[in-house]
């Protein structure tokens, strides 16, 4: 016979340490995994990408970094004259103004189409199952982007 | 002069006490019931609570109990854990989108170097 004050404190005892013990191990693992994971061998991980198709869709990524880089820096670069711009008092709503702010806008309406048009085509390269899969989630993401513009 | 002369209530009750001590006869039996009644009303509440309660269970409730904790446990630092591993798989997702959306990849870069 056992009292049920110590046969609780004990039972809560022995789940906590249950808890602590598989969370750690597990965390372990996960961050173990995760650790050395670039982000494109995730994308082939979670879409399970092997082989040819691995070879293909890399060379298209290979291929496309270069020009996102560069409309990346181009972006950058016009932010910051309209930051700039936005910080002069004389310059508030002058043409230069305009002019940056509809630069801006136009560069992020072609960064979306790159983005679109580039997971179009790795989805191509893809099973159908795991494409449809890739170009939801990626949506997604396109999605939370134009709710944050 | 007398050494360690009482100089308050406590003191005098005290000395009082060890004074009369030697009125006092019980027999060795009687002054280990007297000592333990004595311990067991100074141990607190929640103690009583867990060593003495009413409610008493059997060996095979406790135990039952007993596991269901751990399995209540382990199901806990799974699920945890799942949650965990869906976080650290959605942070790499952004990663990956950030290196194939100019404008991203542009927000990536400026918070990279403002935590600089």
């Amino acid at each position: 016979m056992r009292n049920l004050g110590l046969t609780v404190l004990l039972a809560a005892l022995l789940g906590g340490i249950a808890y602590t013990a598989i969370f750690f191990w597990q965390k372990s693992r996960i961050d173990d995994h995760h650790a050395h994971l670039t982000a494109f061998e995730w994308f082939c991980e979670e879409f399970a990408v092997t082989g040819e198709q691995r070879a293909q869709i890399e060379a298209l990524h290979k291929e496309y970094f270069p020009e996102c880089e560069d409309h990346c820096v181009h972006y950058a670069d016009t932010q910051h004259t309209l930051a700039k711009i936005t910080n002069d008092p004389h310059l508030d709503n002058s043409p230069e103004h305009k002019e940056a702010a509809r630069e801006l806008t136009q560069l992020e309406k072609e960064a979306d189409k790159k983005f679109i048009d580039f997971v179009y085509r790795i989805a191509g390269e893809m099973d159908t199952a795991q494409s449809q899969r890739y170009l939801q989630r990626m949506k997604g993401w396109l999605d939370r982007a134009v709710v944050a513009n | 002069m007398k050494k360690n002369e009482p100089n308050d209530l406590f003191e005098t009750a005290l000395h009082s006490l060890k004074e009369r001590s030697g009125e006092v006869d019980l027999s060795g039996f009687e002054h280990h019931v007297w000592s333990e009644i004595a311990i067991r009303d100074e141990r607190g509440s929640w103690l009583q609570w867990l060593q003495g309660g009413r409610f008493l269970m059997p060996a095979p409730a406790t135990a039952a109990v007993a596991i269901a904790a751990i399995g209540a446990g382990i199901t806990l630092g799974f699920s945890q854990a799942e949650s965990y591993g869906k976080q650290a798989s959605l942070d790499l997702e952004q990663r990956y989108v950030e290196s194939i959306h100019p404008v991203m990849m542009s927000a990536n870069h400026v918070s990279n170097h403002t935590e600089h």
